[in-house]
C-alpha cells in the first residue's frame, strides 16, 4: 500500500509531499508521486520513494474525467490506497471523480491532515467559514484534496527512489471544447502575495481603484477585494477576489479598505499574518478579526496613509 | 417543442450568516437557525427553469435531507419547477459524500436519468464541491462544473467557464450533469400567483425503502468526529481620532512598536 500524490502543479506536490511523507511514516508505508509530463527525479530528495511519470500531449489540459481515468488505473496498480491532491477547482473535481472509481472516501479543502489512532484525519473549514469540522477516514482508503499552500515543501538529505515512465490508454472525453477566450486581465496569484491592500464596498467608484492602487504601491503589495467589487461590480477580475468562493490568501499584512467583514470574506484571508482593517463603521464585523482597526472614511484615511508612507 | 428532462438537486442548509459559536463547548449552535435553500442550488433551479422556457420540459427538483424541507421545496416550484422528491429516512442521518451521492444517483434512476442534472457548485454550509462530479461518476455521465453560462439545445448544451485567465465553452450531449456558480444567473423571486400555484404542485416524499438502497450504500466510510468554532485572535488594536492624520500616526506608532514595517525601500 503507498500513499500518493498528485497534482498538475510541482509546487503543489513537493508542498504535499512533505505531509505525505510524514503520515507514510506513522502508518509504516511508502509514498509515490504520480506526475505528468514532468521531469520526475527532482521529487525524490523532496520525498518520494516512487514518481510514476506520465508522458502524453492529451493530458496537457485538464480535464477531470481523463485524468481521473488515468490516476484510477495507476492508484490500482502501484496500490496507492491514500491519493493527496491539490484542492484547485479541477483538482477537487478530479477527486470527486477518482474517489467514485475508487469507491473511497474523499474530503475535499482540507486545512489539515494527520493520523490518529492509525486512522488518516482531516480538518476542514465549514458553515461559511465559522467552523472547522475534524473528519476521520474509517477505511485506510481515501482521496484528500488539500487547499493550496497548506503544507511547506521539505528537502530530505540523502534519500533514493525510483522513477517509473507509464504510458496508460487515455479515454474520449464526451466534453469538448468549442472556443477559449482569454480575457483581457493579466494574470495575478495573490496567493503567493506577502502584501495585500483589500477593497470591498465602501469603495464607490471603479475609478476610486486608483486610490487603492496607491496604497498598494506604497506598500509594496497587490490589490485583492471582496465579492462585491470582483463577482457583481466586476471593478476587479476574480483573481483578485479574496473570500471562501474565492482565493485564499495568506500575506504578511492584509489591509482592508471599506470591506465589512463577511465571515465568507473572513474565510479567504483568516490565515494573514498581521490585518489591519479601515472602516467608518465601528460595528463593522472586521474589526473582531483585525489586529489594528481605524475607524474612519477610507477615503480620508488611505491617502492619508499612502502620503506618510512616501515621506 | 421538444421536451427535456432536467434534474435540479437542492439542498436545505442552515443560514450560515445565523450561526453563532457557544462560548462555553466552542460547537456552533444549529438549533433554532434559520433553514434556506443553499444559495448555488437556487442558480441552478433558475437555470433549470430558464431551459425549460425556452425548449419545453420538465424541471424536477431532489432534495436529500430532512423531510421539513420540503417547505423550503416549494419555493422552488414556485419559481416554475414542475415537481419534487424530498428523500429522508433515519439511515441517512449521517452520510459522508460517498454515501450520498450513491442514494441521490438511485433515486434519480428511479424515475429514469434525466438529459441534464443541474445542481450549485458546493453547498454554501460545508463547501466541498464534491457532489456534483461524483454523482456524474456514480451515474457514467460527463459532467461539466463551475459554469458561469449555459446555452441549452434539444440535444446537447454549450456551457461556459474560467479556466485560469479564459473562458473556455464546451459542448456535450445529454446526459450531462451540470454545476453552476452565482455568477451564472440572478434567481427570480416568485410572484404570488406563482406562490399560490406552487401549493399544489406535487412534492413526494421517499424513504429508503423507496430506493434500491443497501446497507453498503448507507454505511459511511469518513466520519465527522467534531466540529468546533473558529477561533478569532486577534490584537483588536482601534484606532479612532477627528483628524485623519493622526488616525493615520497613531496606526504607525502601534506598527513601529510592535515591530512592523509597512512600506519602506524595496
Amino acid at each position: 500500500m503507498m500513499i500518493g500524490v498528485f497534482s498538475e502543479s510541482a509546487e503543489r506536490i513537493v508542498e504535499n509531499l512533505s505531509k505525505a511523507r510524514e503520515i507514510a511514516g506513522s502508518l509504516n508505508q511508502k509514498v509515490a508521486v504520480i506526475t505528468f509530463n514532468d521531469d520526475g527525479k527532482k521529487y525524490i530528495e523532496y520525498g518520494a520513494d516512487k514518481v510514476i511519470v506520465v508522458n502524453n500531449e492529451n493530458l496537457k489540459r485538464i480535464d477531470a474525467m481523463i485524468y481521473s481515468s488515468v490516476l484510477y488505473e495507476l492508484c490500482k496498480k502501484y496500490k496507492i490506497d491514500i491519493l493527496i491532491v491539490s484542492s484547485t477547482r479541477e483538482g477537487k473535481e478530479t477527486a470527486s471523480r477518482l474517489s467514485a472509481k475508487m469507491d473511497v472516501g474523499c474530503s475535499l479543502e482540507c486545512t489539515d491532515v494527520f493520523v490518529e489512532d492509525g486512522r488518516i484525519c482531516v480538518t476542514r473549514v465549514v458553515l461559511g467559514g465559522n467552523a472547522v469540522a475534524k473528519e476521520k477516514f474509517i477505511e485506510g482508503k481515501g482521496v484528500i484534496g488539500v487547499a493550496p499552500r497548506t503544507f511547506k515543501a521539505k528537502k530530505f538529505e540523502g534519500r533514493t527512489g525510483d522513477v517509473i515512465e507509464e504510458s496508460v490508454k487515455l479515454p474520449e472525453s464526451p466534453v469538448n471544447i468549442v472556443k477559449e477566450e482569454e480575457k483581457e486581465t493579466e494574470t495575478v496569484s495573490l496567493d503567493a502575495s506577502e502584501i495585500i491592500v483589500s477593497c470591498g464596498r465602501g469603495l464607490k467608484n471603479k475609478d476610486d481603484l486608483s486610490m487603492i492602487k496607491d496604497l498598494a504601491d506604497a506598500v509594496h503589495g497587490e490589490i485583492g477585494c471582496s465579492r462585491p467589487i470582483a463577482a457583481d461590480l466586476k471593478w476587479l477580475p476574480k483573481e483578485r477576489w479574496i473570500g471562501l468562493s474565492g482565493v485564499k490568501v495568506k500575506p504578511r499584512i492584509y489591509i482592508t479598505c471599506g470591506i465589512s467583514g463577511q465571515i465568507q470574506h473572513l474565510a479567504g484571508m483568516r490565515d494573514s499574518d498581521i490585518i489591519i482593517a479601515i472602516n467608518k463603521d465601528k460595528e463593522a464585523p472586521i474589526f473582531k478579526a483585525a489586529d489594528y482597526g481605524i475607524i474612519g472614511d477610507m477615503y480620508k484615511i488611505i491617502p492619508e496613509i499612502t502620503k506618510t508612507l512616501k515621506k | 417543442m421538444s421536451m427535456v428532462n432536467i434534474c435540479v438537486l437542492a439542498k436545505q442548509t442552515v443560514d450560515v450568516s445565523q450561526v453563532k459559536i457557544d462560548d462555553d463547548t466552542n460547537e456552533p449552535i444549529l438549533r433554532g437557525v434559520e433553514r434556506k435553500i443553499s444559495d448555488f442550488d437556487k442558480n441552478a433551479a433558475e437555470e433549470a427553469i430558464k431551459i425549460k422556457e425556452k425548449l419545453g420540459g420538465q424541471v424536477i427538483v431532489y432534495s436529500l435531507g430532512s423531510e421539513d424541507a420540503k417547505d423550503k421545496v416549494r419555493e422552488i416550484l414556485a419559481m416554475g419547477a414542475d415537481e419534487a422528491v424530498v428523500i429522508s429516512d433515519d439511515k441517512f442521518k449521517n452520510l459522508d459524500y460517498r454515501c450520498l451521492v450513491k442514494v441521490l444517483a438511485k433515486a434519480l434512476k428511479k424515475k429514469g436519468l434525466p438529459d441534464i442534472i443541474i445542481c450549485g457548485e458546493a453547498s454554501i454550509d460545508m463547501y466541498s464541491g464534491q457532489v456534483g462530479p461524483r454523482l456524474g461518476e456514480e451515474l457514467g455521465i460527463p459532467h461539466i462544473a463551475y459554469a458561469i453560462k449555459l446555452d441549452a439545445t434539444n440535444d446537447s448544451v454549450n456551457v461556459v467557464r474560467e479556466v485560469g485567465n479564459s473562458e473556455v465553452t464546451y459542448t456535450c450531449k445529454y446526459p450531462v450533469l451540470i454545476t453552476v456558480t452565482k455568477e451564472i444567473n440572478e434567481p427570480r423571486l416568485p410572484t404570488l400567483m406563482q406562490i399560490i400555484g406552487a401549493s399544489s404542485k406535487k412534492i413526494e416524499i421517499w424513504s429508503s425503502a423507496d430506493i434500491d438502497v443497501v446497507d453498503d450504500d448507507y454505511t459511511p466510510k469518513v466520519v465527522m468526529e467534531e466540529v468546533k468554532g473558529v477561533v478569532i485572535k486577534r490584537k483588536n488594536v482601534m484606532i479612532e481620532e477627528e483628524d485623519p492624520s493622526a488616525a493615520v500616526q497613531k496606526l504607525m506608532e502601534h506598527l513601529k512598536k510592535d515591530g512592523i514595517l509597512l512600506g519602506g525601500d524595496r
